[in-house]
């Protein structure tokens, strides 16, 4: 069942948004989001892979309605967010929760932790008063944070256990669909694999879809069913992880997997894959977003956007194909 | 074959003094550099690696403050130089590459008066040579259109061209040893790979030895040729690259090796090393890993923390692996 489905969704931010821009026709867009379109379903965890600029992080936000879209839908449930009333929207808040990057920006350093999981329950009627306690304790327990802890504030802890509680304030909703921001890349080593398996008890318990938004592919192969990788906005490869990581396809994606550091005894010789930068989102290329780097460029590529295909069981946007 | 020894760490003892008590970042630690080699020093946040990097240099401010050892670079104890010649040092035949490229330029220089600086004060140039040497130094780390970006600020680059810029400096007076802290943990993984290819060719070339300082062990061991370890201040393990990871003998580092999820093995669960690094204001007595370390005997809390003999290429503190080894040698004998 699809549980969530994102059409042709962009997004463009305003840089210089004065009066004056305006009327000089001179306002610049930072074209984040161009056009992207995949669904989630229900249970599964779509990962969506890229470097840093690449809008990954703004999909998130937007569909949790963070940000409002520019242009396209998105579908909960088989139901447009945006056709729904006030009401449905703030029941919908329940269902979609975030969890951030930084544990340590996203908890109120002046709250103690119960209060910090206590609101979002209070705001949205959870349980009744007499029953709070217990809740917050057992979601305490969920995340393997100890119980005692209630009354200590977020700079008491260590990164790891922020990050427990920021599940922990997400869990206290219910949700069934959770947007996992970069969870885990402010946390070291050995404390992101006690987070990742965290993670996926919590999802075999609770039956969760997670929308996992990463950078580092090693960990993105470990906790996904299927994985996007995204370039400037721009979907470049969608489908089944095993595919994908058996068999890259899109340059891009080879590139990107060929650039990450593995574990060896053997001193490797050639590093770099890609030359040069990603280009500026404010001025978008013509053609292919990847053609300035990408060695197998053609001059279709200068020309045309390449639109998904499918290829082997997956989806590529490739001309090269 | 025995290389010269450009640098000698001996029982380098950094502490910071703070309101809440003594903090040992760095308690005692020994190794050395070869020239030409590069030597991996991974670690968690707090395990002291940077400090050990900055004390090379003599970089530590107040609360901070190095209270023993002797580094000894080319035979000369850098400890006991004055500070007009450590400035001479310091930049010109050790120089440092920062994390954050953002925060190690000046971001009111262009990157032009940044590189001629540098060549003017160590070098001795003219502003006429130093100019034609820093367009040739940008060329070099690839940066496209050398003599237009000499004029740029360091906002008008990007990530990646920022550090191509600080690696620039780092080599502009031809050092002999380059610390790198972090170099490219605030980039994306492809420009990392550029970086870090940038990096080794140079390196190569000029036969500079590298200290590189990272939490990445799987980066760590794509560049080195020798690891060294770090946990709450010590060195636990330290030894050639190919001993360290195929047969890691500290329980540490081999959890360290088991929670990078491999990316063509199948796992279901990561294996996880339970609990935190102590808290350095309070480090436990004898092995400070024994509090976290599925394989704790009731030897590990009188543990010396000397690192003991595994083979010729690899040292460890862990009494345990040290144990295993012996038998092991007096089993074949």
């Amino acid at each position: 069942m699809k549980l969530l489905e994102v059409n042709n969704l962009k997004k463009h931010f305003s840089v210089n948004d004065s009066f004056l821009a305006n009327l000089l026709n001179k306002n610049s867009q930072v074209h984040a989001v161009n056009g992207v379109s995949f669904s989630i379903n229900k249970g599964e965890t779509l990962s969506l892979v890229g470097e840093s600029g690449c809008g990954k992080s703004t999909i998130g936000r937007t569909i949790l309605g963070l940000y409002e879209p520019t242009e396209g839908e998105i579908s909960y449930c088989g139901k447009k967010i945006s056709q729904m009333s006030k009401k449905e929207k703030f029941g919908l808040k329940e269902k979609m929760q975030m969890i951030f990057q930084d544990p340590f920006s996203s908890l109120n350093p002046r709250q103690k932790v119960k209060d910090i999981i206590k609101e979002p329950i209070r705001s949205h009627d959870i349980v009744s008063r007499e029953e709070e306690k217990d809740y917050i304790l057992n979601l305490l327990d969920k995340v393997g944070v100890d119980g005692s802890y209630l009354n200590r504030y977020p700079h008491q802890f260590s990164g790891g256990q922020r990050q427990r509680i920021g599940i922990a304030r997400s869990l206290s909703m219910e949700p069934d669909f959770i947007v996992a921001d970069e969870p885990i890349s402010a946390l070291d080593v050995s404390i992101q694999a006690q987070i990742l398996n965290l993670l996926m008890d919590l999802q075999d318990e609770f039956d969760l879809t997670f929308l996992f938004i990463a950078h580092d592919l090693s960990v993105v192969k470990h906790i996904s069913d299927r994985v996007a990788i995204m370039y400037l906005g721009k979907i470049f490869e969608i489908g089944d992880k095993k595919d994908i990581f058996a068999e890259p396809i899109h340059p891009y994606t080879k590139a990107l997997f060929n650039s990450i550091p593995e574990l060896t005894t053997t001193t490797k010789e050639k590093f770099s894959v890609l030359s040069g930068d990603v280009p500026d989102p404010i001025q978008l290329p013509q053609g292919c977003y990847f053609h300035s780097r990408c060695k197998y460029a053609e001059e279709i590529c200068l020309k045309e956007k390449p639109e998904l295909k499918e290829v082997n069981g997956r989806k590529v946007a490739c001309h090269q194909l | 074959m025995q290389r010269e020894k450009i640098l000698e760490v001996k029982n380098l003892k950094t502490f910071f003094n703070t309101k809440d008590g003594v903090i040992k970042a760095v308690n005692g630690v020994n190794f050395d550099l070869e020239k030409g080699e590069i030597l991996g020093i991974v670690g968690e946040s707090g395990a002291g690696k940077s400090v050990t990097g900055f004390s090379l240099l003599r970089l530590i401010d107040p609360p901070g403050e190095i209270l023993e050892g002797s580094i000894k670079f080319k035979g000369q104890d850098l400890m006991k130089i004055n500070k007009r010649n450590m400035n001479k040092i310091r930049g010109k035949k050790i120089s440092m590459i920062f994390q954050d490229p953002m925060a190690s330029l000046n971001p009111v220089l262009t990157i032009g008066q940044q590189l001629i600086e540098v060549l003017q004060f160590h070098l001795n140039y003219s502003r006429k040579k130093a100019r034609n040497r820093a367009v040739e130094l940008l060329n070099m780390v690839g940066i496209s259109s050398p003599e237009k970006r000499m004029k740029h600020y360091p906002n008008q680059l990007s990530g990646g061209m920022r550090q191509r810029v600080v690696v620039a400096i780092a080599l502009a007076s031809d050092p002999e040893v380059i610390i790198a802290d972090e170099p490219t943990t605030a980039l994306d993984v492809t420009i990392q790979a550029q970086i870090i290819g940038l990096m080794k060719n140079l390196i190569k070339d000029r036969q500079t030895s590298l200290i590189f300082i990272t939490h990445d062990l799987a980066l760590v061991s794509e560049i080195a040729d020798r690891i060294l370890v770090m946990y709450a201040g010590d060195i636990i393990e330290y030894g050639s690259k190919e001993s360290i990871i195929s047969n890691p003998a500290h329980p540490y580092t081999q959890g360290l090796i088991n929670s990078i999820p491999v990316l063509d093995k199948d796992q279901k669960r990561l294996k996880q090393i339970k609990g935190l690094m102590p808290s350095p204001l309070d480090l436990p007595e004898g092995c400070k890993f024994r509090s976290r370390c599925s394989k704790k005997t009731d030897y590990c809390k009188n543990n010396d923390n000397k690192l003991k003999k595994i083979n010729n290429n690899h040292y460890s503190t862990c009494s345990e692996a040290y144990q295993l080894q012996k038998e092991l040698i007096a089993g074949v004998g």
